[in-house]
């Protein structure tokens, strides 16, 4: 029997004072378990799964917000259900190949300090974002923004890097480590708010996949999957899939590349 | 490293659906999803939609947008109207787009429309001065020249020389091949496929090309007027895949330097350095700013357009003093009541 508060130490959560299952065991923004897009479908967390998944490895996330204090009031809180959606199912996702998500913290950059990085149009404004932005612990920096109008709707760096040390100051003035070149590719477009909830989810866990090594299991535009399995795995884009829903699998050696990343833990 | 992408398609959707979308009434797709859709495919009807979208003032901002950066895409009259047109919008966003579409299409008289453009917002602002910036040099005018940043802004030098990078000459079909996509974010900087160069930093690959212009002749063309003679691109997902990492604009002062700066797609001056000629023979020194987004490194180099070869060196930036404006900001943590 293990008690809540050192689940929350295991994953590396601070579990003193008033603590949130939710919030801070799950990484549920609402404080709740979010909606399932199928209304017949009630969506539902296991503590005792949670438990069991202390004793994977695990990756940390940090979910960046960009430019939600620009989405209109009536549309905030089901902003949020999708965002705390999309790690829900990352985490049910992942675990069918034995990766946990621990520790998941919410972040925000308001519309102003976005400074028009909250609409993503081009690669390169992804890159920016990402150059400009960095939570100095170890959990990978996933960037959620209002609208993507470049042609894709996720990007992330294939693999990501783990090196966000790149801040800390040295004396003298000194670059921390000397062969930065600050093209950091530590962190990852996720998504946009302008997505229905199973799309959102589904490009949220396939980027997270990129970054942790997992490549396309196709070739480029035009290509896809010759079968119904290579459609239903996580890593063929949306446009080849056959439901944003289902076809979310993972092969085991697909979890087996994902664990040799430097931003997974071992408990 | 490459980066990846998701992308969603709708291709089973004709014209005529997708125009249909775009105005709201399919019920399965959104008019987002079906800009992005119509902005995969060649349609005969790709410029008259988008540029119904961008000038109907009953679209969403978001949509309007995201039609104006598509029609920057292409270098067509009609594409130049309609952005033209847009500059009117109500909304900043939307100015912001059509701003950035005109920079990459716009002509001089698309400039003139955008002098007297001034929006609410920095990123509109910062667009539209940008895009004055970008339409300046790619026609060589004397007008919105950008300005050396003071030295406390720029990061110093270790003064010793740098440690070569290792610069590849890409055969002509290489760079042939690349071009297509490339060519979507610079339609009014037309770059040649010979010479070009590939380096690597940080474990980013990244080419070098040069404006048409700068090398159709045996005599390197830099330096008579302002002008954009290269570019930086990087590499992105797949094979083939590169995008717009840095312009190279240039441009002579008074005393008679040649000014050069480096600037990020959305407008941000990340290197800023000096041009100097000696025949066919090009040497640049170029500075990092300390600012995020910026590789905070000092490259020198020298191309000989005669001989086609380009050799580079690399430093890491320093700041003395205080610590460095470079690093990111962090975000703010969103720990909300229990309960």
């Amino acid at each position: 029997m293990v008690s809540v508060r050192a689940l929350m130490k295991a994953f590396g959560v601070a579990s003193t004072g008033n603590r949130s299952i939710c919030l801070h065991l799950l990484g549920f923004a609402r404080q709740r378990v979010p909606t399932d897009p199928d209304s017949a479908t009630v969506a539902r967390v296991s503590l005792l799964q949670h438990a069991a998944d202390r004793t994977r490895p695990r990756i940390h996330l940090n979910v960046i917000r960009v430019g939600f204090d620009g989405v209109p009031a009536a549309n905030r809180d089901a902003a949020s259900d999708m965002v705390d959606y999309g790690i829900y199912k990352l985490r049910n996702i992942f675990r069918t190949v034995g990766l946990a998500v621990g520790r998941v913290e919410h972040w925000t950059v308001t519309a102003a300090q976005a400074n028009g990085r909250d609409d993503v149009g081009s690669e390169d404004e992804a890159d920016i974002l990402s150059d400009e932005w960095s939570v100095n612990n170890d959990g990978i920096d996933v960037f959620v923004v209002r609208t993507i109008s470049a042609g894709f709707i996720g990007i992330s760096p294939v693999p990501g890097s783990c090196d966000k040390d790149l801040s800390a100051p040295q004396p003298g003035g000194g670059a921390a480590n000397p062969q930065d070149t600050g093209s950091r590719n530590d962190g990852l477009l996720g998504g946009e708010l302008d997505r229905d909830p199973e799309g959102f989810a589904r490009t949220f866990a396939h980027e997270l996949g990129h970054f942790l090594r997992l490549e396309h299991n196709h070739g480029g535009e035009p290509e896809c999957p010759a079968t119904d399995a290579g459609k239903n795995n996580l890593m063929a884009q949306t446009r080849c899939s056959i439901s944003a829903r289902n076809s979310v699998l993972l092969t085991s050696t697909q979890g087996d590349t994902m664990r040799t990343h430097c931003s997974v833990k071992n408990p | 490293m490459a980066a990846s992408t998701d992308v969603e398609r709708n291709p089973e959707l004709s014209d005529p659906e997708l125009a249909a979308a775009l105005k709201g009434t399919n019920e399965r797709l959104g008019r987002m999803s079906a800009l992005k859709e119509l902005s995969q495919r060649r349609s005969s009807r790709r410029t008259a939609l988008l540029s119904e979208v961008v000038t109907d003032p009953d679209q969403p901002a978001a949509v309007r947008a995201a039609a104006a950066l598509d029609l920057g895409r292409e270098r067509k009259p009609k594409h130049q109207d309609a952005l033209v047109t847009a500059l009117d919008a109500p909304e900043p966003s939307v100015i912001r787009r059509a701003a950035e579409a005109l920079g990459r299409v716009g002509d001089e008289q698309a400039l003139e429309s955008l002098e007297s453009v001034k929006p609410r917002g920095a990123p509109a602002r910062q667009s539209v001065q940008f895009a004055k910036t970008l339409i300046s040099y790619r026609h060589g005018l004397e007008s919105n020249h950008l300005r050396k940043p003071p030295e406390k802004e720029l990061l110093g030098s270790t003064g010793m020389p740098g440690a070569p990078l290792a610069v590849e000459k890409l055969a002509a079909a290489d760079a042939a091949r690349l071009l297509p996509e490339v060519e979507r974010e610079l339609p009014g900087t037309p770059v040649a496929p010979d010479p070009a160069f590939r380096f690597f930093c940080d474990e980013s690959e990244f080419v070098l090309l040069f404006s048409r212009e700068a090398v159709r002749r045996k005599t390197l063309a830099i330096g008579d007027k302002a002008a954009i003679p290269a570019v930086v691109v990087k590499r992105s997902s797949g094979l083939d895949r590169y995008y717009l990492y840095e312009y190279l604009l240039t441009h002579q002062r008074a005393d008679g330097t040649l000014q050069l700066f480096g600037m990020r797609s959305v407008g941000l001056m990340i290197h800023a350095g000096e041009l100097r000629l000696e025949g066919n023979v090009a040497h640049f020194e170029l500075r990092a700013l300390d600012r995020p987004g910026a590789p905070p490194v000092h490259v020198a180099g020298t191309y000989d357009h005669g001989e086609g070869t380009l050799a580079m060196s690399l430093a890491t930036g320093l700041r003395t003093g205080a610590s460095r404006r470079n690093p990111p900001g962090e975000p703010t943590k969103i720990d909300p009541p229990i309960g």
